[in-house]
């Protein structure tokens, strides 16, 4: 859009009513406004594309020594079509977020353990935060661990066929009851015989809950 | 079209914006096209699939919201439902519509609302059609996982199955089986790295094919179980039997709907295929959901 207005190829009031439509879509709730609920997609992609575009062309010393393979380079668009092609949303967070970006966008990290009476701020915009931050933001985007890791185990082949399913318990964070039980039943609708969950803690191999339930009629 | 062509040299030369005005036209909106087109190509370096623009009314995004954003999909009352969701929202005025849907497909589709205001065409023009466009082509989670050759081909396909389906085995029996599977399309996808690229072109061709393999290999898995009545003699042998038929299995196994369609017991051959299509779409849109920062 800006380049067509640079061609003249758009008029002035074009060029605002895009302007009004692009910043309400990358808009960003800071983290201590009610209306944050997490980032915004657009907000935190742009930002870091532009960003990765100003380190191609116009680094600072620290960009320099962050990403020494790319900073003034001058060829913005060329890295991020590479980014474009090889990366997503985890590892490209992890390659190239930088601390120009954790300081704009305020990013701290802050610890709950359920076992410590208070949170903890892990790390803030210093030079070991960065690098913390930067992996705990990219794992938030890490689909497997946003994703139960459920796999199918066992088949009791001698007994009733029914059908083993095994829950990788990580960090302590079991399955909601309700809508395990329905989804079981599904399974069972299509295994046409008992399906079985366990719930198994990834560190100590211990059993925590096991669900079972048996086809309709 | 060389009459628009030749305007739009001509303003190109002379700087004069090619639309004033809120109201969008045909011919404005390809003159647009073709000079994002050429910041697109020229200047950023892009790659892209063609483009298939098209012009859709509010009725019709509702309805694409409820086949997820496909321009076509089998029938199941979930869709239904979201149509409904979205369509009383939107028609209280609690939620807007999105400006644009855009298809990994080759041709990349794209369907911009009638009711946008020029300027908004051109926005949709460069983000879609040609960002979202040049994403889908390259992106190397969209290469491996996806086949924009085959997806409209396939889902037509997998519209008609389903239709037949219901006329064959009834609307309930086969509401029964999607509603199952789709509970378990978040376990249907393949995490780890494919053999080949998918090739939804094929698939029909192979649908028939394997059928007859599985039939052949299915039987056999299930003659140990209880009722056979002749596996008294040799518990050893037994035994090695078992581990071989789990080898066969091939577990662990993350795929749930891989491994019902392949080896469920009691499924007939039609409601294999109905888990099969829920679960080649679900992992058609396993790559969007690692790729919602990026794209």
């Amino acid at each position: 859009m800006r380049r067509l207005h640079d061609k003249g190829l758009i008029t002035e009031g074009s060029m605002l009513e895009f302007l009004h439509s692009h910043s309400s879509v990358v808009f960003q709730p800071d983290f201590d406004d009610p209306r944050f609920s997490g980032f915004n997609p657009y907000a935190l992609g742009f930002a870091m594309m532009s960003d990765i575009r100003r380190i191609c062309e116009e680094p600072t010393e620290e960009d320099r020594e962050w990403f020494p393979e790319i900073a003034g380079s001058g060829d913005g668009y060329g890295v991020l079509r590479h980014a474009w092609a090889n990366y997503r949303d985890e590892s490209f967070v992890l390659q190239y977020l930088s601390p120009a970006m954790i300081r704009r966008f305020h990013l701290f990290q802050v610890s709950d353990d359920s076992t410590k009476p208070a949170l903890r701020v892990e790390a803030i915009h210093d030079d070991v935060g960065y690098r913390k931050i930067r992996s705990a933001l990219s794992r938030q985007y890490d689909l497997s661990r946003r994703e139960p890791d459920i796999q199918v185990v066992d088949v009791d082949l001698r007994g009733d066929r029914c059908l083993i399913l095994a829950h990788y318990v990580h960090n302590g964070v079991l399955l909601e009851e309700k809508s395990s039980r329905a989804v079981l039943r599904h399974t069972a609708v299509l295994w046409g015989y008992p399906v079985k969950l366990l719930e198994i803690d990834a560190a100590t191999d211990k059993t925590l809950k096991t669900y079972e339930v048996a086809p309709p009629g | 079209m060389p009459d628009t062509r030749l305007g739009e040299a001509v303003r190109l030369e002379s700087s004069t914006p090619l639309f004033t005005g809120p109201n969008w036209d045909f011919t404005a909106l390809r003159q647009i096209y073709n000079a994002v087109e050429r910041i697109a190509l020229d200047e950023l370096g892009l790659d892209v699939y063609p483009v298939q623009i098209e012009v859709i009314t509010s009725e019709q995004m509702l309805d694409a919201y409820a086949s997820v954003g496909l321009p076509l999909m089998y029938r199941h009352w979930s869709f239904g439902k979201r149509f409904a969701f979205h369509e009383t929202l939107y028609r209280r005025g609690l939620q807007g519509l999105a400006y644009e849907i855009v298809i990994n497909s080759n041709p990349c589709i794209c369907y911009i609302m009638e009711e946008n205001s020029m300027t908004m065409q051109t926005l949709v023009i460069a983000h879609a059609a040609f960002g979202h466009n040049h994403f889908f082509k390259n992106n190397y989670l969209f290469r491996q996982w996806t086949d924009a050759n085959g997806i409209l081909d396939y889902l037509s396909f997998a519209r008609d199955y389903v239709t037949k389906c219901e006329e064959r085995h009834g609307i309930e029996a086969v509401e029964r089986v999607l509603d199952a599977a789709h509970a378990l399309k978040d376990h249907g996808v393949n995490r780890y790295a494919h053999r080949t690229k998918p090739n939804l072109a094929d698939e029909q061709r192979r649908a028939e094919e394997w059928r007859a393999h599985s039939e052949a290999t299915y039987n056999d898995l299930w003659r140990t179980v209880p009722g056979a009545g002749k596996d008294k003699e040799d518990p050893d042998a037994t035994e090695a039997r078992l581990q071989e038929i789990k080898r066969e299995l091939g577990l662990p196994e993350e795929n749930l709907l891989y491994l019902i369609e392949k080896r469920a017991p009691r499924l007939e051959d039609w409601q294999r295929e109905l888990v099969r299509i829920v679960r080649l779409i679900a992992q058609y849109f396993y790559p969007q959901k690692q790729l919602q920062l990026m794209n």
